[in-house]
């Protein structure tokens, strides 16, 4: 696979699943795409069809089954733990285990991967995580403990510890779950404005498909009969949303980009 | 006995005091007994916290582990086995430096096989489950053996499982000390991990923290720390659990750059209270320390938890 400067993550015929004993349990096979520097993408199916699986296997907590994940032009399982954890960092679907920091102690902790072995922050970590407080426009609750905040502000607590980290890659797993309307586009379209101003590679999990086709560059679309990456247009063009779900239930209008019930 | 306010203040500062036994008194039980309390109160308290990170559960202590059970094991083992087997073991020196010894080899015993297990089982539950069973078998194990063993032996193992913490000589008092001091180093370089690990394990991870060493390393912290001290002073309940919260709660924080110290000295200050109430002052008799702290810690655990509603961790 051609690998060009600005591309951050490369799949190829990735096979995902886990291992059990000597048995081998493949969610997902035959998985291909490329993403590149500002891109904002997205990964929707349905449930159980292997995204949170796929996106865990890129943040290298699991292994890949077979085929190649490269970052940067390099295969992923080269790269030491420390090293990867400047260039991808992650929002995930588990609760934080402990709700007794505050807002600035959550987002700080991303700076860990510069730190020094007690984890002092420097005057630069600070300054660094005050931008960023900024820009996700956390300063009314910076002192706040995340315990007293809200589902939505606690999401953006976590994207903010994200880019805290200063990674050029996040992984988001399903980022807008559990919120309503109005705080998944506010999520998204943070996402959105983040790629856009710094550069960053960003790929999330998703239910919201006709969000993502408005908002995103690119999408992969997991089937059970196969995956396909590309542009939201391509992939209207190519029909590939209209067998995503049993088409009894509900169909997808290439003409409105929604989904609708069947009566 | 009561020795006066200056007299003990002499003793202190060397000078001779006007009994010979109160001066021999002061430095070899009053003293050694207050420093096995610091250090075991400040030791308890920070295996708890400990615990209670790695296992991200607000319940979880010393004793979860199952550490406590191995040497309670080891020490019942001693007491009353040989009672059972005394023709096999003809050896008749049960004191107390031979009690530390078997319960520091039964915590270790039970550590090696938990450190075995997390390499295998990578949910944490389970291990802490693990470690639960190991109490039952101890128990178990403990009501056969008394069951069989004879009145005298029965009333030793008792005694011992009550706590105590004034049985220790300088020697182990020193030894009680090094392994106390390695384990709080071990805590110390483990700071940085145990903060990122209050985000959860993947998080930790994904920010370049190595799990496994991390996670190894707070075991065996945890091990000499709770290991050593029940060998020396018996299974102490409740300062384990009970600290950690006590200093979350005093300094408003989860940054074990500030709560790693804070248990310490909370922990210690609490154990030698609780052994100022043990010693019932004006009077000769002593309580078991076991007894003390529980009854004076359950309830501050059970404040604290109708005052905040939840136990926030």
């Amino acid at each position: 696979m051609k690998t060009d400067a600005n591309s951050t993550i490369n799949a190829n015929e990735l096979s995902i699943g886990y291992t059990s004993r000597k048995k081998k349990i493949c969610v997902a096979r035959d998985i291909g795409f490329s993403l590149q520097k500002g891109e904002l993408s997205a990964i929707v199916g349905s449930n159980g069809i292997g995204k949170s699986t796929l996106l865990r296997t890129l943040a290298k907590i699991q292994p890949s089954l077979a085929g190649t994940i490269q970052i940067k032009g390099k295969p992923l399982n080269d790269f030491r733990d420390i090293d990867l954890a400047k260039l991808i960092s992650l929002v995930l679907t588990e609760p934080i285990v402990s709700k007794n920091m505050t807002v600035f102690e959550t987002i700080a902790l991303g700076r860990q991967p510069y730190t020094n072995w007690l984890g002092t922050l420097k005057a630069a970590d600070i300054v660094k995580v005050k931008e960023i407080i900024e820009m996700v426009t956390l300063e009314d609750i910076t002192h706040k403990k995340c315990f007293e905040l809200s589902d939505g502000q606690l999401q953006r607590v976590m994207i903010a510890r994200a880019l805290a980290q200063d990674t050029e890659i996040i992984l988001l797993d399903e980022p807008t779950t559990h919120l309503d309307l109005h705080h998944k586009v506010q999520i998204l379209k943070l996402l959105q404005r983040i790629t856009k101003e710094t550069q960053k590679t960003i790929l999330f999990t998703s239910h919201e498909i006709e969000l993502s086709i408005q908002l995103c560059h690119k999408m992969l679309v997991m089937n059970t009969n196969g995956h396909s990456f590309g542009t939201p247009q391509q992939l209207i063009e190519e029909g590939v949303f209209d067998n995503l779900f049993p088409s009894n239930m509900v169909t997808f209008n290439a003409e409105t980009r929604t989904f609708q019930i069947n009566s | 006995m009561l020795i006066p306010l200056k007299d003990t203040f002499n003793a202190l500062l060397g000078i001779p005091t006007q009994t010979e036994a109160w001066y021999y008194i002061i430095w070899n039980y009053r003293i050694p007994k207050g420093l096995t309390a610091i250090l075991v109160g400040g030791g308890l308290a920070l295996s708890g916290l400990l615990m209670q990170t790695l296992f991200r559960n607000p319940l979880a202590g010393p004793f979860v582990l199952g550490i406590s059970s191995g040497a309670s094991l080891g020490v019942a083992l001693l007491l009353m086995g040989a009672s059972l087997f005394s023709g096999l073991l003809a050896w008749e020196f049960v004191n107390s430096l031979s009690m530390a010894l078997v319960a520091s080899l039964g915590s270790f015993l039970v550590l090696v096989v938990v450190v075995t297990v997390a390499s295998k089982i990578k949910d944490t539950m389970a291990l802490l489950i693990i470690g639960l069973m190991f109490g039952s078998i101890t128990s178990a194990i403990v009501s056969v053996l008394s069951y069989f063993s004879d009145s005298e032996r029965l009333q030793q193992f008792v005694f011992w499982s009550f706590g105590s913490l004034g049985n220790l000589t300088w020697q182990q008092l020193t030894l009680l000390f090094l392994i106390i001091l390695l384990g709080t180093i071990l805590s110390i370089v483990a700071i940085k991990p145990l903060n990122t690990l209050l985000l959860g394990e993947h998080y930790a991870q994904s920010m370049g923290i190595n799990i496994k060493k991390s996670r190894y390393s707070i075991i065996l912290a945890t091990g000499l720390l709770a290991g050593s001290i029940t060998a020396f002073a018996g299974p102490i309940a409740f300062v384990g659990l009970a600290v950690p919260h006590l200093a979350r709660q005093v300094f408003d924080t989860s940054n074990h750059k500030i709560l790693v110290p804070a248990v310490l000295i909370c922990g210690a200050i609490l154990m030698l209270l609780c052994d100022i109430l043990a010693q019932l002052p004006g009077s000769a008799k002593v309580l078991p320390i076991n007894a003390i702290t529980s009854i004076f810690g359950a309830p501050v655990v059970i404040w604290l938890l109708v005052r905040k509603r939840k136990m926030v961790f």
